[in-house]
């Protein structure tokens, strides 16, 4: 977990230095990551769902059925593994990017698909943009459209439970291009100030460094393979741990692997709603830790395409039914901009009910 | 008590009544605000609920609605609202929507305290008026206070409300504007413009009714009792709370006197007056005797030398009463 102090004469570490965190060693698991294997099947089951609804997403975004849709294919290991480290009771920031971790937390499928495509039944109504769906049961706070302004929000959420003396602590998700905006300085600077118990978890190409920015701020830091789901969670359940006997934050950097099936070009269409994606490359996160588990007899062969089949065929159901749906009732673009509708909304909300009884 | 002990007394009262309200910001916590306006709050609530802050105005508000979010109620102070800017994609993008994206689920309840206007030779950077900014996006209520009984009922008002609000404290009359407070708790209700100088229209005796908050306000009275003088009364009404604004209270004034001015230190050029204007000549254009008219700050820099010359002063006023009364 300790940051190693970077030699300023030197320039930072070329992609594959030696500080990267992997779960592998003489091709097991070494001893310090095995407390995750407990916690493998459920990773493996995850990871396995975000691909399939991110592969069928792209398709239904390409088709132009939903309006877009953050693709995170590769990427489930490092959300995934991060979300699945954190207790019930901690709360979640995730990037638009990141969608997948309220759905690690427990939001049903079919409110994320009724969200994806604005309908009646979505939690957001219809307000926000798909991959921005709310869960407050589940405290995750819903992405913002405004690329790391939820870093210094996640900051004050886990300052908040401090200050309240709660035993919570908060985790923000992101990619390596919000270090280039002010809000991850504000955060990071906030939260090596008041000592805050929030985990910091930045998904970066390999040639990021986003980590060496740790020390600026007098936080902990780690590098760690993305793809590698046994890791990331490991490492991310360390910094929580700090976080919650108040050592503070920690900036946990994610190297995202690079997927040879993606690198040689998009996906067909028939690819994305089939069990293809499941094996991206050797590079892909799924294939590792399916590999991983099953050395370990964790999950049983071909236990991925059940969970695969299961999700799809939920996928059906739930993207048919957010089509009958339909769209929410002109009137709800005037709920929640306050706590109550204000008389100038009252009367623009009327002036449109007039213009649609007369046709317009 | 003046404007800022007025203040100062509705943050103690509601610190002490509710457990949830943290104040955080620049200096605020020992030094007492550089207006001293949180002076004492440290002493008695300490560490944890009084923040000094780093000089960072996207992190104060950044750090300040994850905490609303999370369930307190903060109370950050901007030190100059011409250094909101820097925290003002947090507010419009991230306050004001939070309620709205996330379908009603979560919202960022606070009041975020930042004293406006000139007239303190505080130059083009502590001098400026954005109220219209934060007017025009949709979700923030925004308040301001003319003396020290509304500062306080309305700033206890704008802590129990469920919306964030943008509560902007004119400096100027900070401790020229004095009067009674009473000690206990009560509130000024959002949303309810109060007509501080009354006046009839008779025939050949027009009168004119001036839309004015803040510092300005005592500018306008200013000019009414010279307008008296030259035989023009003066209706004045102090919007107190400019967003959502009391459209019915200046609708029945100006159908009363038929015709209106609208008083602020901000730039003319879509400045809140514009959309005063607007909403006056949808509501009440057969009852306009004149052209509604905006006597305001000029469409430049906020200057240091000239300040008086910039802000819409008494002897700026009272020629646009006199035009307007004649038309």
């Amino acid at each position: 977990m300790q940051q190693t102090t970077p030699d300023p004469s030197q320039p930072p570490g070329p992609s594959g230095s030696d500080d990267l965190v992997r779960a592998a060693r003489d091709g097991g698991v070494d001893a310090a990551f095995r407390p995750a294997l407990d916690a493998g099947e459920a990773l493996h089951r995850h990871m396995v769902r975000a691909r399939v609804v991110s592969a069928r997403m792209v398709a239904l975004q390409r088709s132009e059925r939903v309006g877009f849709h953050h693709a995170s294919l590769g990427e489930e290991a490092a959300i995934a593994g991060a979300v699945l480290a954190m207790r019930a009771t901690d709360w979640v920031f995730p990037g638009a990017r990141e969608w997948y971790a309220t759905l690690a937390r427990g939001l049903p499928l079919d409110a994320y698909v009724h969200h994806a495509f604005g309908s009646a039944s979505d939690p957001a109504k219809g307000h926000a943009a798909p991959d921005h769906a709310p869960a407050r049961a589940l405290h995750v706070v819903p992405p913002s459209g405004v690329v790391g302004a939820h870093l210094p929000q996640a900051v004050g959420a886990a300052w908040a439970a401090k200050i309240r003396r709660d035993d919570v602590a908060a985790l923000a998700l992101f990619g390596a291009e919000v270090a280039a905006g002010g809000d991850f300085h504000n955060a990071l600077n906030f939260a090596g100030v008041f000592k805050v118990p929030v985990v910091f978890a930045c998904r970066a190409p390999a040639d990021a460094r986003v980590v060496d920015r740790a020390v600026a701020y007098g936080l902990a830091g780690a590098r760690v393979d993305g793809g590698d789901a046994l890791a990331v969670f490991t490492v991310v359940k360390a910094a929580l741990e700090r976080a919650i006997a108040g050592e503070g934050a920690t900036l946990v950097e994610l190297v995202s692997p690079v997927l040879e099936r993606l690198a040689d070009g998009a996906l067909t269409d028939a690819a994305l709603v089939s069990s293809e994606v499941l094996d991206l490359g050797a590079a892909d996160p799924l294939t590792r830790l399916r590999a991983a588990l099953g050395r370990e007899k964790r999950v049983e062969p071909g236990a991925h395409e059940v969970i695969a089949e299961e999700a799809r065929a939920e996928l059906d159901a739930a993207v048919s039914a957010a089509e009958r749906a339909g769209a929410p009732s002109p009137a709800t673009i005037f709920d929640h901009v306050y706590a109550g509708v204000p008389a100038h909304l009252a009367a623009e909300r009327e002036r449109l009910a007039g213009a649609q009884r007369n046709g317009g | 008590m003046n404007l800022v002990q007025a203040i100062n007394d509705a943050l103690k009262l509601e610190m002490k009544r509710d457990p949830r309200v943290v104040v955080l910001g620049e200096d605020v916590g020992r030094v007492g605000g550089v207006f001293r306006v949180t002076q004492g709050l440290w002493d008695e609530f300490g560490d944890d609920r009084v923040v000094d802050t780093p000089l960072s105005e996207g992190g104060i508000l950044g750090t300040a609605i994850g905490m609303a979010l999370y369930g307190l109620v903060p109370v950050p102070e901007i030190q100059f609202a011409d250094f909101i800017f820097p925290g003002y994609d947090q507010i419009v993008s991230e306050l004001a929507k939070m309620r709205w994206r996330s379908g009603g689920e979560y919202s960022a309840k606070m009041v975020v305290r930042t004293p406006v206007g000139g007239g303190i030779r505080g130059g083009l950077y502590h001098s400026q008026s954005p109220e219209s900014l934060f007017i025009h996006v949709a979700g923030l209520k925004v308040v301001c206070p003319a003396n020290p009984y509304d500062a306080k009922g309305l700033l206890l008002a704008s802590l129990r409300d469920p919306d964030p609000v943008l509560f902007f404290e004119p400096k100027r009359i900070y401790r020229a504007s004095r009067g009674d407070v009473p000690e206990g708790d009560y509130t000024v209700e959002l949303g309810k413009a109060k007509i501080v100088r009354e006046a009839e229209a008779a025939p050949g005796k027009p009168a004119v009714t001036i839309l004015a908050w803040g510092a300005m306000l005592y500018e306008a009275v200013a000019a009414a009792e010279k307008a008296l003088e030259l035989g023009v009364e003066c209706e004045i009404v102090d919007l107190r709370t400019l967003w959502p604004v009391d459209v019915e209270t200046i609708a029945a004034s100006v159908e009363k006197t038929g015709r209106v001015i609208v008083v602020h230190e901000a730039p003319k050029t879509c400045g809140f007056g514009a959309e005063l204007v607007a909403l006056i000549n949808e509501r009440c254009f057969l009852s306009l005797e004149a052209p509604p008219v905006r006597v305001a700050g000029f469409d430049t820099p906020f200057p240091y030398t000239l300040e008086m010359d910039y802000l819409p002063l008494a002897h700026r006023i009272l020629p646009a009463i006199v035009e307007t009364a004649r038309y």
